[in-house]
C-alpha cells in the first residue's frame, strides 16, 4: 500500500491564534475497513472477493490547495483489477486532534477546557533510510474473509421491528431480537457492581431487491470467564475459545458481529441523585477509549457493532449502541426485532 | 516445482475478521516471535490505550491448546495448521 505523505495537524484557539503543529500517525486501517465494506454494499466487491488498498491520497482543500487538505481517498484494487475508490473528510482526525491538544496543554501553550478547531496538511514523505530487516523472516499473504452473505428481503425485518435510537443512511441496518436484550439485561442485573458482557453473533445479509447490506444478531455469547470489576471487564483467552466453540456447536455459519458490555452506573454514580444519574452522559452515550480500543483491535471491520448495558439507578437497564461510522465509532441506531 | 522452506499454516484473529497465510516459518524460531512477528502484518494492535503491550496467545486449532510463547515452530506446529492470535484486553472506564 502506497502513502507517500506525512500528515501534521495545525491548531487554533477559538479566535485563530495559533496554538502550534503536531505531526501524527495516522491508524489508516479503520478507513480502509470502510472502504472495502463500502465496496460491498454498492455492489462492486463481493464476498470472498479480494479488496486490497492500492495507496492512500490526500484530497487537497479545494481553494488554498497543497499542503492543505479537504480530505483524503482510500483506492481499493478488486481482484486484482476494477478498483473503488472512497472519500473521508478531516474529521478522521479529530481523536488525534484531542490528543495533541492534550499534549499542547501538559506543555502550557494551551489551557484547559480551551475550545481548538484545527486544520490538516500533507507533505511528501522524506526520503527515510529502511532499517535493516530483523526478527523473524516469514511470507504473510491476506485472505479474504468469509462473510456467508445470505440473501434475504430487509423489508420483512423492517416489518417487525421498532427503531432505538437514530438510522442514518451511512449506517447499515442493524436487527437484533428482543430476547438478546432481555437476556444481557439479567446478566447485567445480576453482575450487580461489576461489569459484565458478551460476544454478539448472527449473519450478514443482502437485500434480494435493493441490495443492500445488513446485520441479523441472532444471539449473545456470556462471556463466562471474563475478569470483572467494578470499572473494567477483561476479555481473556479463554472467553475467545468459548465463544467460538459455542459458534461451531451451533452449526448455523454464525459469525461475531459485535459485543456488548455493561456500565454499572448506579455504583460508578452512587452519590448522585436518580434524576442526575438518568441525564448523565455517562448513562447514555458514553463509550470510553477502552471501549474504543477493544472495539478497534477485536472488531475491525466496519459492519461491526457494540452494544452498552447501562444499568441505572431506574427499574430498567437500558442500551446504547455504537458502529463504525467512516472510520471512527460512532453512537448509532438498532432495530429491535419483536 | 519450488521446495517451499519452513512451515506453512494458517492465523486467524478471535473474530475471524482478518486471515492470513504464513509460509516460510523457520523450524528454530519460537512461538513468541511468530506472534510478535504477526502483529505487524496482521494490523493487531501491540499496546493497550496506557501504551502497555497487549498479550496475544496462539491457540494451536489442531490440539485445542494454547502454545507456550517458549515453544519452538518445528516443535509445536505442522503444515496447514490454524492458529488463532487470542489476546488480552479490557474495556472498561
Amino acid at each position: 500500500m502506497s502513502n507517500e505523505y506525512q500528515y501534521v495537524l495545525e491548531l487554533f484557539r477559538e479566535d485563530n491564534t495559533p496554538v502550534g503543529r503536531a505531526e501524527i500517525i495516522v491508524d489508516w486501517e479503520p478507513a480502509e475497513e470502510w472502504a472495502k465494506f463500502a465496496a460491498l454494499r454498492s455492489g462492486l466487491l463481493s464476498d470472498g472477493e479480494t479488496a486490497r488498498v492500492l495507496s492512500i491520497d490526500p484530497v487537497w482543500h479545494r481553494e488554498v490547495g497543497e499542503p492543505l487538505l479537504d480530505g483524503f481517498r482510500v483506492n481499493l484494487a478488486i481482484n486484482g483489477s476494477r478498483g473503488a475508490a472512497t472519500d473521508f473528510t478531516t474529521d478522521y482526525f479529530h481523536r488525534l486532534a484531542l490528543q495533541a491538544s492534550t499534549a499542547f496543554i501538559e506543555k502550557g501553550r494551551l489551557a484547559k477546557g480551551e475550545n481548538i478547531h484545527y486544520v490538516a496538511a500533507a507533505f511528501p514523505q522524506k526520503e527515510i533510510e529502511q532499517p535493516e530487516a530483523s526478527g523473524l523472516q516469514f511470507t504473510v499473504e491476506e485472505v479474504a474473509p468469509v462473510l456467508n452473505i445470505i440473501e434475504s428481503s430487509l423489508g420483512l425485518f423492517m416489518e417487525n421491528s421498532d427503531l432505538m435510537g437514530e438510522a442514518r443512511k451511512e449506517d447499515a441496518p442493524v436487527f437484533i431480537p428482543r430476547q438478546v436484550f432481555e437476556e444481557a439485561s439479567a446478566i447485567t442485573r445480576q453482575a450487580g457492581a461489576k461489569e459484565t458482557g458478551g460476544i454478539l453473533i448472527g449473519h450478514l445479509r443482502r437485500d434480494r431487491e435493493a441490495g443492500e447490506i445488513f446485520l441479523e444478531v441472532t444471539a449473545q455469547i456470556p462471556a463466562r470467564d471474563a475478569e470483572a470489576d467494578l470499572t473494567s471487564l477483561k476479555f481473556t483467552p479463554e472467553v475467545w475459545t468459548e465463544v467460538r466453540a459455542a459458534i461451531e456447536l451451533r452449526r448455523r455459519g454464525e459469525i461475531m458481529l459485535g459485543w456488548w458490555h455493561s456500565h454499572p452506573v448506579r455504583e460508578w454514580c452512587r452519590e448522585c441523585p436518580v434524576e442526575r444519574q438518568q441525564k448523565c452522559a455517562m448513562a447514555s452515550e458514553f463509550f470510553s477509549a477502552h471501549d474504543r480500543h477493544l472495539h478497534r483491535t477485536i472488531f475491525p471491520g466496519a459492519h461491526s457493532i457494540a452494544l452498552v448495558a447501562n444499568d441505572t439507578a431506574t427499574d430498567e437497564v437500558t442500551f446504547s449502541a455504537f458502529g463504525w461510522r467512516r472510520g471512527a465509532v460512532e453512537p448509532r441506531g438498532v432495530y429491535i426485532v419483536r | 516445482m519450488e521446495k517451499q522452506n519452513g512451515i506453512g499454516i494458517q492465523v486467524s484473529d478471535v473474530s475471524g475478521q482478518k486471515t492470513h497465510n504464513v509460509s516460510n516459518l523457520p523450524t528454530d524460531a519460537t512461538v513468541g516471535e511468530l506472534i510478535q512477528g504477526l502483529l505487524s502484518q496482521m494490523s493487531l494492535p501491540k499496546n493497550d490505550v496506557g501504551g502497555r503491550p497487549l498479550t496475544y496467545q496462539a491457540r494451536l486449532e489442531r490440539e485445542g491448546r494454547h502454545l507456550h510463547s517458549s515453544e519452538l515452530i518445528g516443535d509445536a506446529l505442522q503444515n496447514g495448521d490454524n492458529v488463532v492470535l487470542q489476546p488480552n484486553i479490557d474495556a472498561g472506564q
